[in-house]
């Protein structure tokens, strides 16, 4: 593992081992939040510094953990974490906090943080494994931002909350759509970018588990010269 | 044979190292328009048939055309009825279309009706057929399989669940996402575990509520507003629809809704069509498979003979009421329920020689009476 390079730690979370669209961890809070870029990026800013100072504290410690307890002790940082950020957003942003209201607190469960800590941080040097929280926060933040575009682009007609396309209700021509505001469309929009990944890594589509067998073959020539 | 001809002619431009290579797909599904593929199932445990997918979904495609009829129809009786309530046409050029072919806005005349509500009905299946039939070839080039005709299906089902006032993009963008994310995400045809035509149709009810929802979009006529019977009930009470609608009014579908879903009496009619065939196509294999399985069937009889619960098993297991349904229907036709080939002729005969002792084996009923039940078959020497 010593031969990670820092280039390879935090970009390769992005693209070509996203978190969310290859691992399909964290999908929850990539549904409910997604409704606005502005959401979207406070989001994926909370979870990068979860993320990456989960795996500082663990690899620092990661010698001196118990291992039948780890989870434990991997739980308490990343919780004490999730607080912090959550008193820091309330202080500082309380309109956006409002918004995010759970979901905040719900880093706690969010799969990515505790698959990092646990995968990566408990075997690699703090400042590898803070890097790869980085990483790893920085690909959650790519999809929500990327998902958040398209939803409140087509949604609301606008990015950032900045009017794009100007909608029909404002005397514009652009009809919103409706499903774009509903979570489940993020599960749409997520898969059409794993589609478009996988068109560009075709590495990353998993092996065919199993072929249908053709049991005929077509006959036309045979028949025709009979 | 002429048509034979020139597809067979084409073919070697499209086959592998050909000039049109890529589009293998187009001429493989007009070449199956005409002519039935010239694959066959060859392993055991099929029903063999002359017919395909591509016949099924044509046969069922042409079931909806009572309610696509009635639907343009109805469509124009609701519009005319509120256009000679004194509201005003949509305009443009549907009016024009009906002005020209129909010349009036008579709710009373069925061709006037007909006409308004196809220049409204047309255009959406038009539109349907054109945008999912893209994706539909799209799919089928880019993953080298053939077209499935399960679209002439889903495009008519779609736009038959749409409302007359529906916009053409949305059209566009529901049947798009219906035969994409409905479909072919899942790899096609067969692996889909969704109706695509249902998925775009949801599509656009979540996405676009205000044109396919509500009390303004069932009848073409600008600026009318009327609730569609449901919603009349729901806030009314089934006393206030009684006084919008009769029941038979319901029945035959002279009321607001979708273009295709008002009339009960034309879905029953494509229904009855649909089970015809499929009644047709059942009866058939289940005699032929009868026939097939009648040697198995005689080889048990002795186990049979002593266990009466496993003999009714397999009465509710064969599907033997579709037997009894086909004497029905055919009256009974010795040898023609099962193969007439050489192995299975003597069979045929071995089994004879145990009719003696049945009560079918009276004077005036047809030898082989029971040939092709499997039922009565083994219990014949114990009577």
């Amino acid at each position: 593992m010593a031969k990670d390079s820092v280039r390879d730690v935090v970009l390769s979370p992005v693209f070509k081992n996203n978190p969310i669209a290859l691992q399909v961890l964290g999908i929850c809070s990539a549904l409910a939040v997604t409704n606005s870029m502005s959401v979207s990026l406070v989001m994926g800013l909370a979870v990068i510094a979860v993320t990456a100072f989960s795996n500082l504290f663990v690899s620092l410690i990661r010698s001196h953990i118990p291992s039948s307890i780890r989870i434990i002790v991997q739980m308490t940082i990343i919780a004490s974490l999730v607080i912090v950020v959550d008193q820091v957003l309330r202080a500082y942003a309380y309109d956006m906090s409002k918004q995010l209201s759970v979901f905040v607190g719900l880093i706690i469960t969010n799969c990515i943080v505790m698959g990092r800590a646990e995968a990566y941080a408990m075997q690699n040097g703090p400042v590898m494994s803070f890097l790869d929280g980085v990483g790893n926060g920085l690909g959650y933040a790519v999809i929500l931002l990327i998902v958040g575009f398209v939803r409140e682009l087509l949604g609301s007609g606008s990015v950032f909350g900045l009017t794009v396309l100007p909608t029909v209700q404002n005397g514009g021509w652009y009809v919103p759509n409706g499903l774009m505001l509903l979570p489940p469309s993020a599960f749409f929009v997520i898969g059409l970018f794993i589609w478009v990944l996988r068109w560009f890594n075709p590495e990353q589509v998993e092996k065919t588990e199993y072929r249908i067998v053709a049991n005929s073959k077509a006959k036309i020539k045979e028949t025709a010269n009979v | 044979m002429g048509i034979r001809n020139t597809l067979d002619k084409l073919e070697p431009h499209f086959e592998k190292g050909g000039k049109y290579e890529k589009f293998y797909a187009l001429y493989e599904a007009v070449d199956t328009i005409f002519y039935s593929p010239p694959s066959v199932t060859k392993s055991m445990t099929h029903v063999r048939d002359g017919i395909d997918l591509k016949r099924i979904m044509i046969t069922v495609w042409m079931c909806t055309f009572p309610a696509m009829f009635f639907g343009m129809y109805n469509a124009g009786y609701q519009a005319n009825m509120a256009i000679a309530d004194g509201f005003q046409a949509m305009g443009g050029w549907r009016e024009a279309i009906t002005m020209a072919l129909a010349g009036s806005h008579d709710p009373g005349s069925i061709w006037a009706n007909f006409v308004l509500g196809a220049t409204f009905f047309l255009p959406v299946y038009f539109v349907t057929f054109v945008v999912g039939g893209f994706w539909e070839v799209l799919f089928a080039v880019k993953r080298g399989h053939e077209v499935n005709e399960g679209f002439f299906v889903t495009s008519v089902l779609f736009a038959l669940t749409l409302p007359a006032t529906i916009p053409l993009w949305q059209v566009a963008l529901g049947i798009s996402f219906g035969v994409v994310i409905g479909k072919e995400i899942f790899g096609g045809t067969g692996k889909n575990f969704l109706n695509p035509a249902l998925t775009g149709r949801a599509f656009l009810y979540f996405a676009y509520p205000a044109q396919i929802s509500g009390d303004s979009v069932w009848v073409p006529a600008d600026g009318y507003t009327g609730a569609t019977a449901l919603s009349n009930a729901a806030l009314n009470g089934m006393d206030g629809l009684h006084q919008q609608y009769s029941w038979m009014d319901a029945f035959f579908g002279f009321i607001m809704g979708s273009m295709g879903e008002t009339s009960t009496l034309a879905i029953l009619l494509g229904g009855g069509g649909a089970a015809a065939d499929a009644y047709r196509f059942l009866a058939h294999h289940a005699g032929r498979a009868a026939g097939h399985g009648r040697d198995r069937v005689a080889v048990q009889r002795h186990r049979l003979r002593q266990q009466s619960d496993v003999r009714d098993a397999v009465v509710l297991a064969s599907g033997a009421g579709w037997l009894r349904l086909r004497y029905g229907v055919h009256g009974h036709r010795p040898g023609v329920g099962f193969h007439d080939q050489p192995g299975q002729a003597d069979l045929r005969r071995t089994d004879r020689r145990d009719d003696g002792a049945h009560p079918c084996r009276q004077p005036g009923v047809p030898r082989g009476h029971h040939a092709g039940d499997p039922v009565r078959q083994p219990v014949r020497a114990a009577h």
